[in-house]
């Protein structure tokens, strides 16, 4: 890695770790007195700028309706329109007070209530109640609203049972059928649950209490997810799926939507009615859906946006030496997924001899570039307070020697082996280098496959494989969201691994409240994935990269790429791009 | 000519149907589904969504509602962009394509039929030379090298042209302006020549003229209030151009050598008379028969330059929504692309009629 990227990227990675303690309460009603103004950057130079901020967000939103996101592109387009009961902090991703004024948090990590602030008001001028909470909640937990992300709310109390006993009314019902009755969950022996049993509950206009299910410590994080933020109840009801058109859509956000041009641009103005709109400085926010990264990367460079999100990975060297380019972690982890069902992957040596003999750093200076961080865990960097986990290393002699050990000395025996790779360059490249890596330090051969995104989704949910490709987004910056997933048959787990330990240890997370103990739990569940049984082979985490002008004041790098617009302002004339 | 064209229009929605059919078939067999991504949603997600969309029912009635909503105009949901249906999202990407297909259309005629007539008429003279190899160049360079070459000259390097941006703006006032020369001139004439020599024949060549005059102002209009339309329609219009410029030179060269042109030499006409009134005619039938489906083809936008200006059209829609299985807009799409085909291959087929007096509809 080149020195000046490694330094920026440990720059960055300290940066929220700096920042994050101590400047900000968590929770109590010391929150009502927060000083928003050390949000913002100081000086009065942008006074002097048209304050019209043009950005790409690299693709057209699926949607904006936010029960219905799954994507950054969307989550970005969310924290302008709408408001969850908390914020994050732009760049320790903090929880901050949102649509809720303040909280407390009681009965052992497990009950939550907000109180909303009084001036909190929808951009038609309605107010917004716990009651909007309830009912949009309500809304995205109910199966034919069609939400992908429902799991969202599972940490709450019933939200689960709620979810799986209603199960979606089929679009075209026949005639005379019987409205539909939920199949009862097979592992569930309880009556029927109605709303009434998930754990939300209105007390008054301006105060909901959550109940969760266990003390779930990234619970405000969530709170802050797009999948959480409210709709405004009227809108929906009265046009249906099409109430986000620029013509109809209420939000609660900073921002207002103007102007929606799909695949070219979608236009907002501030927010008048939102609770803090004179500290709003943009006039105008315009973001195109340039899905083209090196068209985007042209844009930039002609002038035409002030922020790019991505850099094409043929550009990466044009780029690293352009004065606006920027490179920070991203919450996300590259690896491997081992078939544990299949000869020779059963067998944990050859496992551990197949992940040994990869030079992860050699791969991350060589093909990838941008400096994306070796990884040894599966835990993306950045969460705040949790250890890189230091596993397995780079060792070759060993790894053939663990290879002889499982009887296939100098890969003598050795089944036919095959990497599944979805068809890109970048997977490309990175899969050839590991071939070659084993072919030179174990003296195995090893066959690439590669296949079209849905064939590679296909077989990989099939386990029709014996390495695949695999990356993970983390959804909110705890362990919880990489770790989960290998609990015994869980839906993204793909590799036959199972383990009664591991399975108690991340259920065990669950239930501790204190957070010091709960990463440590985390770490040791972590350890058992990445370096002791090894279903997946780690490879590298994750970075942003891209390029914003330093006009752009407010801005800041996180590892979850989600940027509040509100603290953003423009001082200095629209670049040149020399 | 009139039963022709009634026979031709009974036979295309069957045409569509055969289509439309076949693709569904092939879209459905394709490996994954519209709800599968590599974070996988649990199984009571993926049903719900199926129940949502209709996809829980058996395939043939699935295929027997999509051809029930097809008839009464609906062309179901995306299950991609959740926002709008898939009508919204033909309706608002027909208009962008079109504005770009109709510029490079009438460039590459502009463009093509000057330079293909020229060639011919001053056969293997300098300007013959030149322009025959701007036209390979043309055709053999595929726009996804000429799209970023002329990015990187005109946008990145001299910064004249901005790279994205898609706008409609347009001004009457040239458009005006020329309706207003021409009338004039046509009135002067009619007053030169008086009553009764006004000929029906010289009207209708000079209402050609007005409308060929009229579409090219129209067009660099266009350009000229727009300019981030410049370099996407002369990106899409090159290949055309050189394709059009070579069918004529080839078509007109073919023809002066033919009897009837060299009776009107004989008769002694102006060479521009014989060229542009008869020559003309019979050497424009190898572009007519290409012009069909390559408008069809523009009209329906290019993956390619859609994707190098990020014009808001439907070109894209077709490959993505392929890839992300977003089954009704693609068949959409198939349904929209095959329409305009079969429509501009009729038209083509009339235009014959007219343009070649050999040919008749029976």
């Amino acid at each position: 890695m080149r020195p000046i990227v490694t330094a920026l990227l440990l720059a960055a990675l300290a940066a929220p770790l700096l920042a994050g303690s101590g400047d900000f309460p968590t929770e109590g009603e010391d929150l009502k007195q927060i000083d928003w103004t050390k949000l913002y950057p100081s000086g009065d130079g942008w006074k002097k700028t048209e304050q019209v901020f043009v950005w790409n967000n690299e693709a057209e939103p699926e949607t904006l309706d936010p029960a219905l996101m799954t994507g950054t592109t969307e989550h970005n387009l969310a924290l302008c329109l709408f408001e969850g009961l908390t914020t994050h902090h732009p760049a320790t991703l903090q929880p901050l007070p949102g649509a809720a004024e303040w909280w407390e948090i009681g009965g052992g990590g497990l009950v939550y209530t907000f109180h909303l602030r009084k001036d909190g008001k929808w951009s038609n001028g309605d107010p917004v109640t716990a009651e909007d909470f309830r009912w949009s909640w309500q809304r995205a937990l109910t199966p034919s609203t069609g939400s992908k992300y429902a799991e969202m709310f599972f940490p709450i109390k019933g939200a689960q049972r709620f979810f799986e006993w209603h199960p979606a009314e089929p679009a075209f019902p026949a005639r005379g059928d019987e409205p539909a009755v939920a199949a009862k969950p097979a592992y569930d022996d309880g009556p029927r649950p109605s709303w009434k049993d998930v754990g939300v509950e209105v007390v008054d206009p301006l105060t909901l209490r959550v109940t969760l299910r266990a003390p779930t410590a990234y619970f405000l994080e969530l709170a802050a997810f797009e999948t959480l933020m409210p709709v405004h109840r009227a809108t929906v009801e009265k046009h249906g799926d099409k109430w986000t058109s620029a013509r109809t859509l209420v939000g609660n956000g900073p921002f207002a939507l103007d102007v929606w041009k799909p695949r070219d641009r979608i236009e907002m103005v501030p927010n008048p009615s939102w609770w803090n709109r004179k500290m709003i400085r943009l006039a105008r926010v315009v973001v195109r859906a340039i899905d083209d990264q090196n068209t985007s990367l042209s844009e930039y460079l002609s002038g035409g946006v002030d922020w790019i999100r991505s850099i094409p990975a043929r550009r990466i060297d044009e780029a690293q030496v352009h004065p606006d380019y920027y490179v920070s972690p991203y919450l996300g982890s590259y690896f491997f997924r081992f078939n544990i069902t299949r000869k020779p992957f059963d067998d944990v040596r050859v496992r551990k001899a197949f992940t040994m003999a990869i030079d992860k750093k050699d791969i991350c200076e060589r093909v990838l570039k941008a400096g994306q961080i070796p990884a040894s865990g599966v835990v993306a960097l950045g969460i705040h307070g949790y250890p890189e986990l230091k596993g397995l290393t780079y060792e070759p002699v060993k790894a053939r020697a663990l290879l002889a050990e499982a009887g296939f000395p100098e890969g003598k025996g050795l089944p036919e082996v095959e990497v599944l790779y979805n068809t890109q360059e970048s997977h490309k490249a990175v899969c050839e280098s590991m071939v070659d890596m084993w072919k030179t330090n174990l003296g195995v051969k090893v066959q690439l496959k590669n296949c079209e995104w849905q064939v590679y989704l296909k077989d990989t949910h099939e386990m029709q494989y014996q390495v695949a490709r695999a990356g993970w987004i983390g959804d909110y910056a705890d362990p919880n969201t990489f770790l989960d997933m290998w609990v015994t048959d869980r839906g993204n787990n793909n590799t036959g691994w199972s383990s009664k330990k591991y399975d108690a240890l991340i259920e065990q997370a669950a239930m501790e409240p204190d957070h010091a103990k709960r990463f440590a739990i985390f770490q040791e569940a972590e350890r058992m994935v990445c370096v002791e049984d090894l279903p997946i082979l780690p490879l590298y985490y994750y970075v942003n990269q891209g390029m914003l002008r330093p006009r752009v004041k407010g801005w800041f790098e996180n590892v979850r790429d989600l940027h509040p617009l509100q603290y953003v302002c423009l001082d200095g004339p629209p670049g040149s791009g020399k | 000519m009139g039963r022709y064209v009634l026979r031709r229009l009974v036979w295309m929605p069957l045409v569509l149907l055969i289509l439309v059919t076949v693709s569904f078939i092939l879209i459905r067999i394709a490996p994954g589904g519209p709800f599968s991504s590599e974070r996988q949603a649990s199984p009571e997600v993926i049903a719900n969504l199926n129940a949502k969309y209709g996809l829980d029912a058996h395939p043939v009635v699935q295929y027997g509602r999509y051809i029930g909503g097809l008839v009464q105009g609906d062309l179901g949901p995306s299950f991609k962009f959740k926002d709008r249906d898939v009508n919204q999202i033909l309706a608002t990407g027909i208009g962008p394509t079109a504005v770009l297909g109709g510029l490079a259309t009438i460039l590459a005629l502009a463009i093509g039929l000057t330079a293909g007539t020229i060639g011919a008429v001053r056969q293997n003279s300098v300007f013959d030379y030149a322009s025959m190899s701007v036209a390979t160049f043309g055709m053999s360079v595929p726009n996804f090298v000429t799209g970023p070459l002329l990015v990187l000259a005109f946008s990145l390097t001299w910064k004249w042209l901005p790279v994205t941006g898609f706008s409609t703006d347009f001004s009457w006032l040239p458009f005006l302006a020329i309706v207003g020369l021409f009338a004039a001139w046509r009135v002067a004439e009619w007053v030169k020549l008086g009553p009764g020599r006004i000929r029906m024949g010289r009207e209708i060549g000079a209402a050609w003229l007005a409308a060929l005059l009229l579409a090219t102002t129209a067009a660099l209009t266009l350009l000229v209030k727009n300019p981030s339309l410049i370099l996407p329609s002369v990106t899409l219009a090159l290949p055309f151009a050189s394709r059009i410029a070579r069918l004529m030179r080839a078509g007109m060269l073919e023809v002066v050598n033919q009897d009837y042109v060299r009776t009107a030499r004989a008769k002694g006409l102006a060479e521009t008379t014989v060229v542009l009134r008869h020559a003309l005619k019979g050497g424009i039938l190898p572009v007519v028969s290409y012009l069909g489906p390559a408008v069809a083809g523009v009209l329906t936008g290019s993956l390619v330059v859609e994707k190098i200006f990020n014009i808001p059209g439907i070109g894209r829609e077709f490959v993505e929504a392929a890839l992300s299985r977003d089954y009704f807009l693609v068949l959409g799409v198939v349904v929209l692309d095959g329409a305009l085909l079969v429509g501009f291959n009729l038209i083509v087929d009339v235009a014959y009629g007219f343009l070649d007096p050999r040919i008749r509809f029976d």
